[in-house]
């Protein structure tokens, strides 16, 4: 049971002894208690056999007593190993290098996902996080623990209910729950709502106020619908008025429609550039024709190469063309008209307040001019016609007070 | 005429209690496997080795073993073991 790992790992050498007295030799190594194994007579006086690299120096005095000779032949074991491998600095220097590169690499963050956040939020955490020196290419041991990132986060976003912080692999991931914030309504001061523009009274509906026009009523532009006044004549108090006006508004639309409209649509196919760029200078891989499509559109899409965590002044390139066409279509005069009267109307009720409603749509002429259907559309139209308008209230008051005197000197006057 | 007491005393001890002979006698105890290995324990000295002999002092006398590409595998103060062909054993008495 010599053949154990401590022959190995302490070192053993071949040696060969040369001299008369070998037999001697072998006694007088015994009797020291120095191990020695696989002996082996090679002729009448020469032997060979291995011994422990740290018994070598015992052996020398038996040597020169029984005047025999050593002559090392073979050295094994871990010291001759690390012996060896010296002399070759540059593959240990390499196993080291490559070890380590890649305990950095396993130790780097590699990615950061953010989940649940807005843009804003988002930069805001990243902010933070860069604070911490979590970035992507950061060390991880050398980064707080998770729970403190957790906290440092949820400390300083006001606008976040909940932070999540947890580790997979190389990849920070952060959970955010957002708080969802009301909208604050506007405080507003005493005001009354006036006509926008010219309508016939629908309906009204009020919130706070007074209301000051009847059904069926025509108003003017800037006429008083709801008053902020309320309560009564001697003590007045004054609000904010809120409500909705429904008011019957009409409209007169002109609107061109070409027949023969022009399309452009793409066909589905494309073609992709790809190129690699130096310092600026793109050199292409693939893709080489020249123009690959008549009409085409394009989109180039850069991503840059990084090392660890510089980036480098390579960058792959792509570039996408997409080819269209132009079509042509030939429009009905019926078709035409329709399709006007949709245009018209949305784009009327684009400019109109929320919730409003065509009540009726009359087309009142329609020619053909130029290649083109002009149509005059008259539109009958519901709509919120309310528009606050802020008073202040000592000039409201004032102005009661004159109305009060006014009325009691006509009484006195009558 | 002590030594000669003392040796019949040993021999008479070791045949009548169950201790082994070669612990009460003092003498070789050697186990052969097949003719692949032949160990030796309670040996004085290497006389002679070489591929082909290996000639080992006892307490009393020689032990010769002949046989083919010896190989002295282990070799301690005590018990020696030799690995090769062996053909032949044989214990040389002292004169």
């Amino acid at each position: 049971m010599r053949k154990n790992w401590n022959e190995s790992f302490f070192g053993h050498v071949s040696i060969i002894v040369t001299g008369q007295l070998i037999e001697a030799f072998i006694n007088q190594t015994v009797g020291e208690g120095i191990v020695i194994w696989d002996i082996k007579r090679l002729d009448e006086q020469r032997l060979s056999c291995l011994m422990m690299l740290r018994d070598v120096k015992r052996v020398k005095p038996i040597l020169t007593k029984t005047a025999c000779k050593i002559h090392f032949n073979e050295r094994n074991g871990l010291p001759f190993l690390i012996k060896r491998l010296m002399a070759r600095s540059g593959i240990i220097i390499g196993i080291v290098l490559c070890l380590f590169i890649l305990f950095m690499l396993s130790n780097m963050i590699w990615n950061i996902e953010i989940h649940g956040a807005d843009a804003k939020v988002e930069q805001q955490i990243q902010k933070v996080l860069k604070k911490n020196h979590i970035y992507v290419g950061a060390l991880e041991f050398l980064l707080p623990s998770l729970n403190t990132i957790e906290t440092d986060l949820s400390s300083k976003l006001s606008r976040v209910t909940w932070v999540g912080v947890s580790k997979k692999g190389t990849t920070y991931r952060i959970d955010v729950v957002q708080k969802e914030l009301p909208k604050k309504e506007k405080v507003t001061g005493p005001r009354d709502l006036v006509a926008a523009k010219e309508a016939t009274i629908h309906n009204v509906y009020v919130e706070k106020g007074q209301s000051i026009v009847t059904l069926d009523q025509v108003v003017q532009k800037g006429d008083l619908l709801v008053s902020g006044t309320i309560g009564k004549v001697e003590d007045p108090s004054f609000v904010s008025a809120k409500g909705k006006v429904i008011g019957e508004t009409w409209y007169h639309s002109i609107t061109k429609v070409p027949l023969q409209p022009h399309y452009v649509t793409y066909t589905g196919a494309t073609y992709t550039r790809h190129k690699l760029s130096f310092w600026g200078k793109d050199i292409p891989i693939w893709g080489f024709k020249k123009q690959p499509f008549k009409y085409e559109k394009h989109e180039q899409a850069t991503k840059s190469f990084h090392f660890l965590f510089w980036s480098l002044p390579v960058a792959y390139k792509r570039v996408d063309y997409r080819q269209y066409d132009h079509t042509h279509r030939k429009l009905s005069e019926e078709q035409a008209l329709e399709i006007g009267k949709a245009d018209a109307k949305s784009k009327l009720l684009r400019r109109l307040p929320e919730q409003s409603l065509v009540i009726r749509e009359n087309v009142k002429s329609q020619q053909i001019v130029d290649g083109k259907l002009v149509l005059k559309i008259f539109f009958i139209m519901e709509e919120d016609i309310a528009k606050p308008r802020a008073f202040s209230v000592q000039e409201r008051k004032g102005k009661l007070e004159k109305q009060k005197e006014q009325q009691r000197d006509e009484k006195s006057g009558g | 005429m002590a030594k000669r007491w003392g040796n019949q005393l040993k021999s008479w001890f070791a045949n009548h209690t169950d201790l082994p002979s070669d612990v009460v006698l003092d003498l070789p105890r050697i186990t052969m496997i097949g003719q692949l290995h032949i160990y030796i324990e309670n040996y004085r000295g290497v006389l002679a080795f070489s591929n082909t002999e290996l000639r080992l002092s006892l307490e009393t006398g020689q032990l010769l073993i002949r046989g083919q590409e010896f190989v002295l595998k282990t070799i301690l103060p005590e018990d020696i073991l030799l690995e090769g062909t062996i053909k032949n054993v044989e214990f040389i008495e002292s004169g």
